[in-house]
């Protein structure tokens, strides 16, 4: 779209553009003053003084680690199922046109498109119907489906630039199917599996909708974070708590940014 | 004769590359006008100069008499076809060609109209509800040339209108555009990367090269004159002989050309023959055959009717040539 | 080789859509409270109480409100992001949009507790401008307003579309980098302002990208009961009817029903916007 003719953006556009960032990053920001407040019982603005002890407080929380430990495991477990379902999956609806492949490439679409609080109940009354016991591997069911849903949209659109002459090619050069995978997919596909990991581990260690749903007596963070948000009791301490999550979240996110742009540099200079 | 478009020390920059350099000329009223250039020589950028999409770094472009610096390209008079075509996916055939009208606050009963006339006229009757994307490359062709000519413009642009199509479809349209020029009166002004377009259709072509006009001229004089060996190269089958071949030959050492069918093959002993040489090569073209040939050096390529009798490869034979077809080029050395 | 995935995402996911369908043609006797397995539509003509029936109207009126407002905030953003940002800035706007769409919803939706709060942000900022009264008589608009932002329709409203935006940057910004260059030239050539282009080429075709970004908005505002439950009054949305019924209330055949409501309902709009040629462009 360069063209030197267009006379930049008018005021008004750049106007409400700034407007429209500011109000995407200051209320995130805004967690990280609160969580030096000295003010424990309400929110108030500004705060009246600045103080460290929260962190220490959060530090000797047994709770909030144990919270902090399922979540990391879960979201942990979850994206990695999520990495081997989502690569198969993209993997085979790319390559092949067999009879349905229409109606598997909506199923995968259907999680995202779908409130999760619809895909929470139905996992819930399906575990109620098929008498399943509420556990840890219950919560990793419900994350895997949509963690599959994430990676499956990273890697389906490498595969779509991948030529299918490349595995041809290299079948042509006497790889078995193996030797294909090991040599000439996996690579082309492995930024695009590790992002899409990045992106399913922030989604899980962060999902409490469809978590309430399947997770019983368990509590992951973001499940201790909402019974706070309901009944605040320990306000400094949920201020803490909420600017690790984000802190947490940050990384994974950052990194799946600049694996995904790599690949897009790449392309552009192929 | 008045003139349609007029450039005036014209320097287009971006950044630190020069797109055109300080370039001037003056396209008359009324004429079949071509730029013809390898890419990246600058002559889509006169085009969107002209257009209004790029502006100048310097220099002045007049439109029909008008300095253009200040007005934006939905306010020239000037309409283009575009490479690619750039018709509006979202609207089909009729609503694409209706566009400028449209803007223009033309009433519906005229629009269609001129809608109905225009796709006649580009024989696309009956075809008025069709999306772009339902047309062949030629159908999408001329919808682009009925698009921009139902606002009757002063001027036309063609931005390669013809490179996407086949052969066949290109001579069809070469021959459809030369008769619409005709029929109309406008000015056309044409960019090509193809000299054998711009020679065809044009009345005058010019040759791009590095961000300047390296020639301009009628496609005759340009086939004939070449003054210089790119131009020689890029426009026709001359042959570029070397400064040290003409100096062998005139004793002047410079650049010069020769056409290849302005050659004719005799004897190596025949005391017409102003040179000799050994047989490379040759290949049959069909009406003729085109023969190469070693003469001190210089590789000649040399064309001959076929049925004639023909030199075997490795036999010495004498090249002769008429003194006016030998075109010494006005460039020095370059 | 693809046995596997479909199975697990056919088996469990389908699997239970269909059980949560199946379960919603039950029905639960109302005075033992017990499910009876049997075919009726009684659940479905339950929704239509005027109850329950108020929380769909309201749920899908949010959602509107919550659509439009995030296509008007979400296309500056992403028209400056294709059209004007180049190099370092494009990249810029990549991560500033990434980053607030993948970041943690319930810490979102916590920073806007603590800037709704009646001793909060936005309470300080209008007092220190003088302009307190301006805030109460927002306030005091019936059904909107409310005792303070965090308990009024208007809290829940720029909950929603702060939480949701990035859901609707990103496609149109998608289908804007998918409009031609010369497609916009060529409206200018043939004597579009501008202004012209904008409404009659550039939107249109970046239509796919609001429809799609309008569908997440749409879904996720449906189906959330979080929201609603931490910032806003006390009445119902569609999401904590369904919540409170499958829970507390132990009525799983009228979650079911209510759940079903957003899916028709999608349903039904994905239909309409393929009708009106949405996606043709694309």
């Amino acid at each position: 779209m360069q063209s030197s003719a267009k006379t930049g953006a008018s005021i008004g556009l750049k106007f409400s553009v700034l407007a429209g960032l500011l109000f995407l990053h200051l209320p995130v920001l805004l967690i990280f003053l609160y969580a030096f407040t000295t003010e424990e019982k309400s929110y108030q603005f500004p705060p009246p003084g600045l103080t460290f002890k929260w962190l220490a407080v959060t530090w000797g929380r047994q709770d909030v680690w144990e919270a902090l430990g399922l979540s990391l495991k879960v979201a942990s477990i979850a994206a990695i199922i999520g990495v081997l379902l989502g690569a198969l999956c993209a993997a085979a609806i790319s390559r092949s046109r067999f009879f349905g492949r229409e109606v598997i490439s909506l199923l995968v679409i259907l999680p995202i498109a779908l409130p999760g609080i619809v895909t929470g109940i139905a996992l819930r009354s399906a575990f109620s119907l098929a008498e399943i016991p509420f556990s840890f591997w219950t919560i990793i069911l419900g994350h895997a489906t949509f963690c599959v849903v994430v990676v499956y949209n990273n890697a389906i659109a490498r595969f779509r630039r991948t030529h299918g002459s490349l595995i041809e090619a290299s079948m042509d050069l006497g790889a078995n199917s193996f030797q294909t995978l090991r040599y000439v997919i996996l690579p082309n596909i492995a930024t695009a599996l590790v992002a899409g990991g990045m992106l399913a581990f922030a989604l899980s260690f962060d999902e409490v909708i469809v978590t309430t749903f399947t997770s019983g007596q368990q509590t992951t963070l973001p499940i201790w974070m909402l019974e706070e948000l309901v009944r605040p009791r320990q306000r400094p301490v949920t201020n803490v708590v909420a600017m690790v999550v984000v802190l947490v979240t940050f990384l994974p996110i950052l990194g799946a940014y600049y694996l995904i742009r790599e690949d897009e540099s790449d392309r552009n200079t192929r | 004769m008045e003139s349609a478009v007029g450039f005036e020390n014209l320097s287009c920059h971006f950044g630190e590359i020069r797109a055109v350099g300080n370039v001037s000329f003056e396209v008359k009223k009324g004429e079949f006008f071509a730029m013809l250039g390898p890419s990246g020589s600058g002559k889509s950028t006169c085009l969107r100069l002209i257009a209004g999409f790029q502006k100048p770094t310097s220099g002045r472009i007049k439109i029909l008499g008008e300095d253009v610096a200040l007005i934006p390209p939905y306010r020239r008079k000037v309409n283009i076809v575009f490479q690619d075509y750039a018709l509006f996916p979202h609207m089909n055939v009729s609503e694409n060609v209706a566009y400028g009208l449209l803007i223009k606050g033309v009433s519906k009963p005229d629009r269609v109209k001129a809608v109905d006339q225009a796709l006649d006229m580009v024989r696309l009757s009956g075809y008025g509800r069709r999306k772009p994307n339902q047309l062949s490359g030629g159908q999408r062709q001329r919808v682009a040339l009925a698009r921009a000519l139902v606002n009757k413009p002063e001027i036309l642009l063609l931005d390669e209108p013809l490179g996407a199509l086949d052969l066949k479809l290109r001579e069809q349209m070469q021959e459809e555009l030369k008769d619409l020029h005709r029929e109309l009166g406008i000015t056309f002004i044409l960019v090509t990367h193809d000299q054998g377009e711009a020679m065809s259709m044009a009345d005058r072509v010019a040759v791009f090269s590095e961000g300047k006009i390296a020639q301009l001229g009628t496609p005759e004089n340009l086939y004939k004159y070449p003054q210089s060996p790119f131009i020689a190269s890029f426009v026709g089958s001359s042959n570029v002989l070397s400064p040290e071949f003409v100096d062998f030959l005139t004793g002047r050492k410079r650049w010069a050309s020769l056409r290849s069918e302005a050659i004719s093959l005799v004897g190596a002993t025949d005391e017409s023959a102003q040179v000799t040489g050994t047989i490379l090569s040759n290949i049959y073209l069909g009406s003729s055959y085109r023969i190469t040939v070693d003469a001190q050096g210089q590789r000649l390529r040399v064309l001959i009717p076929a049925g004639c009798l023909l030199p075997v490869e490795g036999e010495t034979v004498g090249l002769s040539w008429s003194g006016s077809d030998f075109h010494l080029m006005e460039d020095e050395l370059t | 080789m693809l046995a596997l995935p479909v199975l697990w995402l056919g088996v469990v996911y389908v699997g239970s859509l269909l059980a949560l369908l199946v379960q919603s043609f039950f029905s639960i006797d109302e005075f033992t409270g017990v499910i009876q397995y049997e075919f009726t539509l009684k659940t479905y003509l339950e929704l239509l109480r005027p109850s329950n029936l108020d929380i769909i109207i309201r749920t899908v009126t949010m959602a509107t409100v919550v659509t439009v407002a995030a296509v008007v905030i979400a296309f500056p953003i992403a028209y400056y992001a294709t059209r004007y940002a180049r190099g370092k800035w494009k990249a810029f706007f990549y991560i500033a949009v990434m980053m607030p769409l993948w970041s943690s919803y319930l810490v979102k939706v916590y920073a806007w507790k603590l800037i709704l709060a009646k001793e909060g942000i936005i309470n300080w900022i209008f007092i220190k401008m003088h302009l307190t009264s301006v805030l109460e008589f927002l306030l005091a608009v019936p059904v909107i307003g409310g005792n303070s932002l965090s308990v009024s329709y208007i809290g829940t409203c720029l909950v929603f579309l702060y939480v949701w935006l990035p859901f609707m940057i990103l496609p149109i910004q998608a289908a804007l980098e998918r409009v031609p260059s010369n497609v916009i030239e060529a409206s200018y050539d043939l004597g579009a302002t501008p202004r012209q282009t904008f409404f009659r080429v550039i939107f249109p075709l970046a239509m796919p990208g609001v429809i799609a970004g309008s569908i997440f908005t749409f879904s996720l505002t449906l189906g959330d009961y979080i929201i609603p439950q931490i910032v806003g009054s006390s009445r119902l949305f569609l999401g904590q009817a369904v919540y409170l019924h499958q829970g507390t209330a132990g009525n799983i055949p009228l979650a079911a029903a209510f759940s079903v409501v957003p899916i028709f309902i999608m349903g039904c709009y994905l239909w309409l916007a393929k009708r009106a040629g949405a996606f043709d462009a694309i």
